[in-house]
C-alpha cells in the first residue's frame, strides 16, 4: 500500500487558486493497547530528541492503520460530506487536516484560517461566564482581543442567550454550550470550518439557523468538511462526499452516490446479498434443544432469503428428550439497519397457540402468509419456552436477509394488496340506450 | 475574500526540530502566542479565585503556613535557627517565597499541559501560549508574595534597599530554569502520569538539598555537597541577599548557572514544540 502511495505522481493541483485542502496519500496508525501506544509515544518524543528519523510507514505490534492511503481536495465554497460508520477514520481524518495529528504517511496541505467544530465548548471553563468563555474560546481559534471585541454581540445575538450570557457556563445545558460553541466557531469566519457532528445537539429551531449559517458561509467562499450520520443534513448542505470503510475511501464522489453507497451498505451489513442466513446459540440442558432454523418459501423448499410480498415461513427443529406441553415458540426480529432499534416480538402464546411436544424430533413453524417486512438484513432472537417464561432453549442470533425486486420506497412495510372493480348499478346505461 | 497563499504542510516528517529560521519561527510564533496567553491567565487567574472565600489571600497562605512550621521547628531546637544572616523568619519567608516560584515555574508546563488536554486533543493553536500563562499566572503569585516579603522585612527593622530591584535578575533565571526543565517534562507528562507524581516527590527532596530554610550546613554532610552541585541554590541565595541587601556570596555561581540556562531554555523550548505533538495525537487516540 505504501509503495504505492508513494509512487503517486505529485500532481499539478497545488497550483489551483481555489484550493483550499489537498490530502495526499494519508495514512495514520493507531495503537488498540493503551500500554504500547503510551510507549510509542515516548519512543517517538525521544527519536524527535535526539533527531533521528523516525519509521512511520511500517505498523509496529497492536497497532492498525485508522486512515490508509485517502486522497481528497477542497476548494472554497466546496461542501464535503464526509460518511462511514463509527470507526471508519472520519474524526481522525479532520483532526488530521486540523493539524491536531500529524499523518504517518503523505501529507495534507491547509491554506487559511482552520476552524474545528470537534467538539463544542472544547476548553469553556465550567466557573468562568458565557462571556469570558467566548473571549477565551475565539482567542484559541486565532483571533486578536480587538477583533473578538468587534464581534462578541455578534457571537451573542446569534446564540440567542443574552439572558444567560453572564451567568457561569455550569449552569448552561449541554445545548446552550452547543449553541455558544458554534456561535463562535462561525465568527471566527475561517476559511475551512470542520463539523464533526456536533450539529446534533440543540433544538431543530437553532439547527435550522446553523444550517442557513453554513450556507452563508459557503456562500462566501468558505470551505466546509462536514461529519453527520443524518442522511438528509448531508444531501442537504453537501455538494459532493467521501464515503470511509475501514480507513480507506470507499467511494468518492456527487453526495447522492456516496449517501446511497453507505445505505446500501448500512442495509446489508456491508456483506453481499446473497449471505446465506447464520445461526449462533448455546447449548442447552433443559431437555430440549433447537437444534436448526431454516426458511422456506410458499411451495415448503429450503431456501436462502425471504421475499417480500410472498409467502415465506420460518421453521425451528426441535430435539427433545422428554415431553413438554404447552410449548411457544417467540421470535424478536430487527432491521439491523432501522435506525429506531425498534423490533417485531411475535409469540404463539400471545396468539393463542401453544404446542404439545413429544421425545424426539419436531419442527415447529411461524408461517407468514405475505412477508410485510421491507427488504434488509434482519437479526432475530429465537426462543421456544413454555408458558412465556420458562424458556427451553434460544437462538441468541439468527440472521437471514429479506429481499425484494420492486421499489419500496420510504413506505414502512409492505402491504398487501389487490386491485379490483364492480359495477354497481346498469339500469341508469339500459335505460338511456 | 483573498486567500493567504501561504500553505500548511502536516508531513510526517514536518519535523519541527529540522525546520529551516527555526529560532525566527520560535520567536513569532512567542509572539503570536501572546494574545492567547493572555486570555488563558486572565481565565484561570479569575476563575481560581472566584469559588473561593478567602479569594487571594490563598497567594499569601502558602508560604506564610511553611515559615511558621520551620519558625516553630526552631523554636523546640528540632531545626538550628541560628547564625542566619537575618531574622529567621523573614530569612525563612524570602527563602519559601523563592522556592514556590521555582516550583511552580518547572510544575507550570507539565500542570499546562495536563489541564489542556481537551484543547489540545481538539484545537490547534501556539502551545507555547499554554506555557507563557502559567508563567504569568507565577508572577501574579510572586508579585503578591514578594509585597509580603517587604511588609516582613519592614516588621523587622530591615528597609530593602533600593539595589533589591536587582533581584528581578535571579528570579528571573531561576524561573527560566525551572520552565526549561518542566517544557522537556510536559510532553511525556502528558502522556504518563508518574511525571507529575515524580516531580512532587523530587521536588520535596529538592527543597531540603537547598538552602532555603538554613543557610550554612555542617561541612562535610551530604547537603553540604548537594547546595554546591545545586543549580538552585546560588541564584535562590543572590535574590534573597538582594531582596534583604545582604552581602553577595554567590555571585559567581549564580552567573554561571545564568550562562548555563539560557541555552538549556532554548533546548527545552525546541524539545516542548516538537514533542507535544507525539503526546497530543495519544491524548485522544
Amino acid at each position: 500500500m505504501i509503495a504505492e502511495i508513494n509512487r503517486n505522481p505529485i500532481a499539478s493541483s497545488t497550483s489551483d487558486q481555489d484550493l483550499v485542502v489537498d490530502v495526499r496519500g494519508v495514512a495514520k496508525k493507531f495503537c488498540r493497547s493503551l500500554k504500547h501506544s503510551l510507549w510509542y509515544g515516548t519512543t517517538d518524543v525521544f527519536s524527535e530528541l535526539f533527531l533521528r528519523r523516525r519509521c512511520t510507514d511500517t505498523l509496529r505490534s497492536h497497532e492498525f492503520w485508522a486512515i490508509d492511503g485517502v486522497n481528497m481536495q477542497i476548494r472554497r465554497g466546496e461542501a464535503v460530506g464526509l460518511v462511514g460508520r463509527n470507526g471508519a477514520g472520519k474524526t481522525t481524518l479532520l483532526r488530521m487536516i486540523a493539524g491536531l495529528i500529524r499523518p504517518d504517511v503523505g501529507e495534507i496541505r491547509t491554506r487559511g484560517r482552520v476552524a474545528p467544530l470537534l467538539a463544542l465548548g472544547a476548553g469553556f471553563s465550567p466557573i468562568l461566564t458565557g462571556r469570558e468563555n467566548i473571549h477565551v474560546n475565539m482567542a484559541v481559534l486565532g483571533l486578536s482581543s480587538k477583533v473578538i471585541n468587534d464581534r462578541i454581540d455578534a457571537v451573542i445575538d446569534f446564540s440567542e442567550m443574552e439572558a444567560s450570557i453572564d451567568a457561569p457556563v455550569r449552569t448552561y445545558s449541554s445545548g446552550m454550550i452547543a449553541r455558544l460553541g458554534f456561535a463562535c466557531a462561525i465568527h471566527v469566519e475561517p476559511d475551512v470550518l470542520l463539523v464533526d457532528e456536533v450539529l446534533a445537539v440543540g433544538d431543530i429551531a437553532f439547527r435550522a439557523k446553523c444550517y442557513r449559517r453554513l450556507s452563508e458561509l459557503l456562500a462566501r467562499d468558505t470551505a466546509v468538511v462536514l461529519v453527520s450520520h443524518n442522511p438528509s443534513t448531508m444531501l442537504f448542505t453537501c455538494d459532493s462526499g467521501v464515503l470511509l470503510e475501514g480507513g480507506r475511501v470507499q467511494t468518492q464522489g456527487s453526495i447522492h452516490e456516496v449517501v446511497k453507497q453507505h445505505e446500501q451498505d448500512l442495509l446489508f451489513g456491508g456483506g453481499d446479498e446473497t449471505a446465506k442466513p447464520t445461526v449462533s446459540k448455546e447449548p442447552s440442558r433443559t431437555g430440549l434443544e433447537i437444534a436448526s432454523v431454516e426458511l422456506r418459501n410458499a411451495t415448503g423448499d429450503s431456501v436462502d432469503h425471504l421475499t417480500t410480498s410472498e409467502p415465506g415461513a420460518i421453521v425451528v427443529a426441535c430435539r427433545a428428550r422428554e415431553a413438554f406441553e404447552n410449548v411457544s415458540l417467540n421470535f424478536s426480529l430487527r432491521n439491523t439497519a432501522s435506525v429506531d432499534g425498534g423490533s417485531m416480538e411475535l409469540e404463539s402464546i400471545v396468539d393463542g397457540r401453544v404446542f404439545s411436544i413429544s421425545p424426539g424430533e419436531s419442527e415447529l413453524c411461524l408461517q407468514l402468509p405475505v412477508v410485510c417486512m421491507r427488504p434488509g438484513m434482519y437479526s432475530g432472537k429465537i426462543s421456544v419456552s413454555i408458558g412465556s417464561l420458562h424458556t427451553l432453549d434460544a437462538v441468541q442470533s439468527f440472521c437471514f436477509r429479506i429481499n425484494y425486486d420492486k421499489p419500496l420506497g420510504q413506505a414502512p412495510a409492505y402491504q398487501p394488496r389487490s386491485w379490483d372493480m364492480r359495477i354497481r348499478d346498469q339500469t341508469l346505461l339500459r335505460r338511456s340506450a | 475574500m483573498e486567500l493567504n497563499a501561504e500553505w500548511t504542510i502536516h508531513s510526517p516528517n514536518s519535523s519541527v526540530t529540522r525546520a529551516p529560521n527555526l529560532l525566527g519561527r520560535m520567536v513569532r510564533d512567542f509572539l503570536d502566542a501572546r494574545d492567547l496567553a493572555w486570555r488563558l491567565f486572565v481565565r484561570d487567574v479569575s476563575a481560581r479565585y472566584r469559588q473561593s472565600l478567602l479569594g487571594y489571600l490563598w497567594a499569601f497562605l502558602p508560604p506564610v503556613v511553611l515559615t511558621l512550621s520551620f519558625v516553630l521547628a526552631g523554636q523546640a531546637s528540632i531545626l538550628n535557627t541560628a547564625g542566619t544572616s537575618l531574622p529567621f523568619a523573614a530569612f525563612a519567608l524570602i527563602g519559601t517565597v523563592l522556592w514556590q516560584t521555582f516550583s511552580e515555574s518547572i510544575n507550570g508546563p507539565v500542570q499546562a499541559v495536563t489541564q489542556s488536554k481537551p484543547l489540545l486533543a481538539r484545537i490547534r493553536f501556539p502551545y507555547e501560549a499554554i506555557v507563557l500563562a502559567k508563567v504569568g499566572e507565577l508572577l501574579f503569585s510572586l508579585t503578591i508574595r514578594l509585597t509580603l516579603v517587604c511588609g516582613v522585612l519592614l516588621w523587622f527593622g530591615i528597609v530593602p534597599p533600593w539595589t533589591a530591584f536587582a533581584a528581578v535578575l535571579p528570579i528571573a533565571v531561576l524561573i527560566l530554569f525551572g520552565t526549561a526543565i518542566g517544557m522537556m517534562l510536559a510532553p511525556l507528562g502528558g502522556l504518563y502520569d508518574d511525571i507529575a507524581w515524580t516531580l512532587t516527590l523530587a521536588l520535596s527532596l529538592w527543597f531540603f538539598l537547598t538552602p532555603v530554610v538554613y543557610e550554612q550546613p555542617a561541612a562535610g554532610s551530604i547537603i553540604e555537597t548537594a547546595n554546591l552541585l545545586n543549580p538552585v541554590a546560588p541564584l535562590l541565595q543572590t535574590a534573597r541577599q538582594l531582596l534583604s541587601g545582604g552581602e553577595l556570596t554567590h555571585l559567581i555561581d549564580a552567573g554561571i548557572v545564568t550562562l548555563i540556562t539560557l541555552p538549556l531554555f532554548v533546548a527545552g523550548w525546541i524539545f516542548f514544540r516538537s514533542s507535544l505533538a507525539f503526546a497530543i495525537e495519544r491524548i485522544n487516540a
